[in-house]
């Protein structure tokens, strides 16, 4: 196995450990495991999808879907959240 | 006219614009995946801001040490593929078919513990949700643990396809039935459809098991 690859591994498995952890001890701020679930996506993304590496329509495809997301989430939560 | 010295189908001029073409298929499919579980996303987190002290209750019931152990599952099955796309590139077959073994052990394993999980909330009276031995008392506990068994449920039928997926290539190189390096491609797709069942999985269990659970 390459040490980059186990790198990638290991930094997922304590970005896991880390967010666990943090609900665990702290849960009133366990919003924050978010960020440690986006930092776990990029990594995975990044370390074993290796999405740089693709052409730049795949990468389009993938921001697509996040874009998707994104309009979907705001546009529903903004009523609520403005109340 | 010169031989074609790796698999290409009819409708494809070079491998690289078969290649590409696969990609960017496999992407499409996987944007439309991320769609679908947007909207259960979508309605976690409403769920969440529209009764947060009904969910925290719902929450503190949830497992979630053990659905960490599952992620950690997970994601090793996400390395093996990798692994499983790396020997493909070196023609390092013996270990390609070991790293698939492993990673659909991995995947079975997760499947195994999330059935533990579930067993065990049955036990509990939390599942089915409308239970009447719930220990939950708000209505709005009881839904959040319906949303839980559809987005968990919904997910842990990805992982079964992602196992299978996984099984029957490795019969199919084993029996000579997928040949390789010519369908490596393949390979990669499938590999890709495991690494978006884990980017999941890690979104899911962050929504579902972690933030809230102080409110």
């Amino acid at each position: 196995m390459s040490p980059r690859l186990f790198a990638v591994w290991l930094g997922l498995l304590l970005l896991l450990g880390a967010t666990v952890g943090l609900a665990h001890l702290f849960p009133r701020y366990a919003w924050f495991a978010l960020l440690g679930a986006a930092a776990q996506v990029a990594l995975l993304l990044g370390g074993f999808v290796r999405l740089q590496d693709h052409p730049a329509l795949v990468r389009f495809f993938a921001l697509g879907a996040g874009f998707w997301i994104v309009l979907m989430f705001t546009l529903t939560l903004a009523d609520l959240l403005t109340r | 006219m010169e031989p074609r010295r790796e698999y290409l189908a009819e409708h494809f001029q070079t491998p690289a614009q078969q290649r590409e073409a696969t990609y960017l298929g496999i992407w499409l499919f996987l944007a439309t995946e991320l769609m679908m579980f947007g909207g259960v996303f979508l309605v976690i987190y409403y769920y969440r801001v529209a009764h947060t002290q009904a969910v925290a209750e719902a929450m503190r019931h949830l497992h979630y040490l053990l659905a960490g152990a599952n992620s950690a599952l997970l994601l090793t099955g996400s390395l093996c593929m990798t692994l499983v796309v790396e020997a493909a590139r070196r023609q390092a077959y013996t270990r390609l078919k070991w790293m698939l073994a492993a990673a659909a052990l991995f995947g079975l394993a997760f499947l195994a513990i999330k059935g533990f999980e579930y067993a065990w909330e049955v036990r509990e009276g939390l599942l089915p949700p409308g239970s009447p031995n719930s220990p939950l008392t708000e209505p709005a506990s009881r839904l959040y643990f319906n949303i839980y068994l559809f987005a968990t449920g919904l997910h842990a039928v990805h992982v079964l396809i992602a196992v299978v997926l996984a099984a029957g290539m490795l019969f199919r190189i084993h029996t000579g039935h997928m040949q390789l390096p010519e369908r490596a491609v393949t390979l990669e797709a499938v590999a890709f459809y495991w690494h978006l069942v884990d980017v999941i999985w890690i979104l899911l269990y962050v929504s579902l098991y972690l933030v809230g659970r102080g409110a």
